[in-house]
């Protein structure tokens, strides 16, 4: 019955107006303009930076670097995460406004990489902070980032924002 | 001028200085007197025939019961390198700072301090360089157990291999 109803109204509605639901638009926008925050700790920073330029073209999904955390929905930590920089990483990552996303960028960041049994290396981000996509890889391509985006933006276009920020409200979670 | 004819000059400059000439095919290198070190320094730097202007290199090694202080210093004048090697008890590990002698040695030292525990006794600044400074230990030891944990991070990983 609802289907027949919204065929209806399609057809009533004239050229270039659509409808859809304000959840739906919201996210739409928020994953179509992702701002990353620009750093790089490591070699994968290298592959980052291809990432970012005209062969891969984030850009052309709407991400771009942003140089500060405060205006950065994206973090992507890319490379080897010492235990003195684990703690700059994660003040960092408090400083992103919600909702934020991150994403672990190779094996360094995944795990500790080959660097697992260093005195000095993190063994993987999420031992401080949360991820939502791990990219495996040493370094992973420019095409598993471009992958790894994609998919956060798929994870956004599902969420109801509304929804989440009245919850985090209550919760009073950070 | 090899390294024989320095090591022959350094012996008249500073008497007991060195202790040792080791020819090895690799790195030959003049094994001095901690205790003398900045004497050997100082001449290295100011007499006319060696002028080694320039320090390019100081690191640390664990020798056991004993921890060496390399250093590697050039002469820009006579093209010339020339290495040295100090050693200091590992109970009390402790040599006199050429900070001061050649500036570079300055975070040179810092770092083998950091790493090893070595104290340079003079350096105007002796804190940890590339550790944070509330770090335990000096990692560059052949005993040196690795933390489980960083202040409040967890840091074990069970990888299943
Ligand atoms: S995963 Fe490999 S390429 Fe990336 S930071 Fe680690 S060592 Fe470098």
């Amino acid at each position: 019955m609802k289907r027949i109803d919204e065929i209806s109204m399609y057809q009533s509605l004239p050229d270039g107006v659509l409808v859809t639901n304000v959840d739906k638009l919201l996210s739409w926008g928020r994953l179509s303009s992702l701002w990353y925050l620009l750093f790089g700790l490591a070699c994968c920073a290298i592959e980052l930076m291809q990432t970012g330029g005209p062969r891969a073209d984030l850009d052309r999904f709407g991400a771009v670097p942003r140089a500060t955390p405060r205006q950065a929905d994206l973090m992507i930590v890319a490379g080897t995460v010492t235990l003195k920089m684990a703690k700059r990483v994660k003040r960092l990552y408090e400083q992103m406004p919600e909702p934020k996303y991150v994403i672990s960028m190779g094996s360094c960041a995944n795990s500790g990489g080959l660097f697992a049994y260093a005195y000095s290396v993190l063994k993987g981000i999420d031992k401080v902070i949360p991820v939502d996509i791990y990219v495996p890889g040493c370094p992973p391509r420019p095409e598993a980032l471009t992958e790894a985006l994609l998919e956060i933006q798929k994870k956004i276009r599902k969420e109801k924002y509304l929804g989440r920020a009245e919850a985090l409200e209550t919760d009073g979670n950070e | 001028m090899n390294i024989e004819e320095v090591d022959s000059r350094l012996r008249e400059g500073v008497p007991g200085g060195v202790l040792e000439l080791h020819k090895g095919p690799y790195s030959p290198h003049l094994v001095v007197d901690a205790e003398k070190i900045r004497e050997v320094c100082l001449f290295l730097r100011d007499d006319g025939a060696l002028r080694f202007d320039y320090l390019t290199h100081l690191t640390g090694l664990d020798c056991g019961e004993l921890l060496c202080t390399v250093y590697r210093a050039l002469s820009l004048l006579h093209k010339r390198t020339v290495a040295m090697r100090a050693y200091v008890p590992r109970e009390d590990p402790v040599i006199d700072t050429i900070s001061d002698i050649w500036a570079s040695a300055g975070w040179f030292e810092r770092e083998a301090y950091d790493l090893l525990g070595i104290r340079y006794r003079g350096h105007a600044d002796l804190r940890r360089l590339l550790l944070p400074e509330d770090w335990e230990g000096h990692p560059l030891r052949k005993d040196y157990v690795d933390p489980l944990r960083y202040q409040d991070i967890d840091n074990t990983r069970d990888y299943g291999i």
